[in-house]
């Protein structure tokens, strides 16, 4: 009953807010013909008017930096674009559903450990996250991919496969060496500069960057 | 082309060869323009919803039909045990033969038409009757209750539509003066004709929502009813039957909107393009009212589709039809 009183305005068949009388009848009849044609320019402009749809195979979306999927290894740049697993097990040992395997073993005349196997079961993954915040060298990351499929049961993430052609033992020994050699530089410039502006406090002190090579992502 | 038409003429005759070439020309129109129909009614549906419709096969899907029918083509043809095996089968033809009819009776230019009867309008009436007969064979040997009550309202709706689609077509008949679909357009065209839709525009309109509900199209697709009668009178039809009624739908509809090009936008009249092209662009346009009407308005329920013929477009037209007369009178008795 409040309903017909307040959508008097509009005429809707069946409802029983026609106006009585011959003219009220006439001008009833008149007002819904003419809605027909607002209904007409609704559909028009959706006609004419921007389309909506992605076609999928052809074109992908773009995903959101937040989106979560299967974890993998991130690359680094300072060490020419191969991850930073020391294998050090934490994420293994603290993932509650127990889907991450690490294997790794000692660089050859080094004591630098160096992931072999890192797979991870996606099928029983929660996304919680805990594995990215206990990675020491920050060198996990969520991938954004979307499309990813499993045929079966033992469907299994290699996150070590798209690093198969890393550099050579001895290499690699160097890379991450002197990798630890401008970090230790680093820090120790950063905190000769902290102990400096201590006798005499100078403004561009603190404008001086406190750790020039940080561990480094692409995230 | 003149060599081949000549030699045909020799040998079938004048009468034998406007057959065939009208016979192989009305063919391939019914193809293409189911075709054609069902792929810019995908496509219409689509924009109309923020979508783009088919767009996998041929350049912006227009290959879409062509597949479909050839899937359709390779399905079983079930028969289900309990129907009356002879009309179940014979009913697609019988809703589908009296287009052939009706086609072959449009003017497609001033003097382009197959058969040029005197009382053509008509005849284009009576045969979509015809079709209807075929709708309810359908309907009634599927012995299924779908399809039975799709038929029922199939048939109480086209009788209570045929009769504004009359009316309204009368009231254009009156001002022409005559019945023959040929003259009607010469009436619209020359020196001062006048489209019949400047002079008819409420005749108009009744004709193109009466045309919608006969040819079972939506807002008024009460006999196919999908959310309450599966698929209505086809509920029971499978693979060519189905398709066959698939076609006589999509033909119908290239009929009645064919015709209103006829009675109100002067048939093949136009500058510049030949006749031919100017009727198909007139027929196409009504068509593509049609479509939109279908993606734009809510279904009618049953008994408000009876009101809305029987209450308004009868009395309307009828209206329209004696204001018509008078007017044609007065201004006879005035000059």
């Amino acid at each position: 009953m409040s309903q017909d009183s307040t959508n008097s305005a509009v005429p809707v068949p069946g409802r029983s807010v026609r106006p009585t009388g011959f003219g009220g009848a006439v001008r009833f009849m008149v007002r819904s013909m003419l809605t027909l044609f607002v209904g007409l320019k609704v559909t028009l402009k959706k006609l004419m008017g921007r389309k909506v749809t992605e076609q999928y195979p052809h074109e992908k979306p773009v995903m959101s930096g937040a989106f979560r999927s299967a974890i993998a290894l991130v690359s680094f740049d300072d060490l020419n674009g191969t991850h930073d697993c020391i294998a050090c097990d934490a994420c293994e040992l603290i993932c509650p559903s127990y889907c991450i395997t690490v294997r790794g073993d000692r660089l050859p005349d080094s004591k630098k450990k160096r992931a072999t196997e890192f797979l991870v079961d996606f099928s029983t993954c929660s996304l919680c996250g805990l594995c990215l915040a206990v990675c020491p060298t920050e060198t996990l990351k969520y991938s954004s991919g979307y499309d990813d499929a499993g045929y079966n049961r033992g469907w299994i993430h290699n996150l070590l496969e798209p690093y198969a052609d890393d550099p050579e033992a001895p290499e690699l020994l160097a890379l991450l060496t002197a990798r630890d050699e401008a970090k230790r530089a680093a820090r120790k410039a950063a905190r000769a500069a902290k102990e400096a502006p201590a006798a005499k406090p100078a403004p561009e002190a603190e404008t001086t960057p406190a750790n020039p090579a940080p561990e480094g992502s692409d995230g | 082309m003149t060599a081949l038409l000549d030699t045909l003429e020799g040998t079938l005759g004048g009468w034998g060869t406007t057959l065939l070439v009208g016979f192989v020309a009305l063919a391939g129109l019914i193809t293409v323009n189911a075709m054609f129909m069902v792929w810019f009614e995908r496509k219409v549906a689509g924009w109309v919803q923020g979508r783009l419709g088919p767009m996998e096969h041929g350049p912006q899907g227009t290959l879409q039909t062509l597949l479909d029918v050839v899937k359709l083509l390779g399905k079983e043809s079930i028969i289900p045990a309990q129907v009356d095996r002879k009309v179940f089968l014979l009913a697609p033809v019988v809703a589908f033969l009296p287009a052939l009819a009706m086609l072959s009776l449009l003017p497609y230019d001033n003097n382009l038409t197959m058969t040029d009867v005197e009382s053509g309008l008509l005849l284009v009436f009576a045969f979509g009757g015809v079709s209807l007969m075929g709708i309810f064979m359908g309907a009634w040997s599927s012995n299924n209750k779908f399809a039975l009550l799709g038929g029922m309202r199939a048939v109480s709706q086209n009788i209570a539509y045929e009769l504004p689609l009359l009316l309204s077509a009368m009231a254009v008949v009156l001002c022409a003066g005559s019945l023959n679909l040929g003259e009607i357009v010469a009436a619209q065209t020359g020196e001062n004709g006048l489209w019949f839709i400047v002079m008819q525009p409420v005749a108009l309109g009744i004709y193109l929502i009466a045309a919608t509900a006969e040819t079972n199209r939506a807002p008024f697709d009460i006999p196919e009813a999908e959310s309450e009668l599966v698929a209505g009178f086809h509920t029971e039809y499978t693979g060519m039957g189905f398709a066959v009624f698939f076609l006589a739908e999509y033909t119908y509809m290239f009929i009645v909107c064919g015709i209103g090009a006829t009675l109100f936008l002067g048939g093949g009249d136009g500058p510049l393009l030949p006749g031919p092209v100017w009727f198909i662009l007139k027929v196409y346009f009504l068509l593509f009212l049609m479509v939109m009407a279908r993606w734009t308005y809510p279904r009618l329920r049953f008994d408000q589709l009876m009101n809305l013929a029987w209450k308004f477009l009868i009395p309307l037209s009828l209206i329209n039809l004696l204001a018509t007369a008078a007017v044609l009178k007065f201004v006879e008795v005035g000059s």
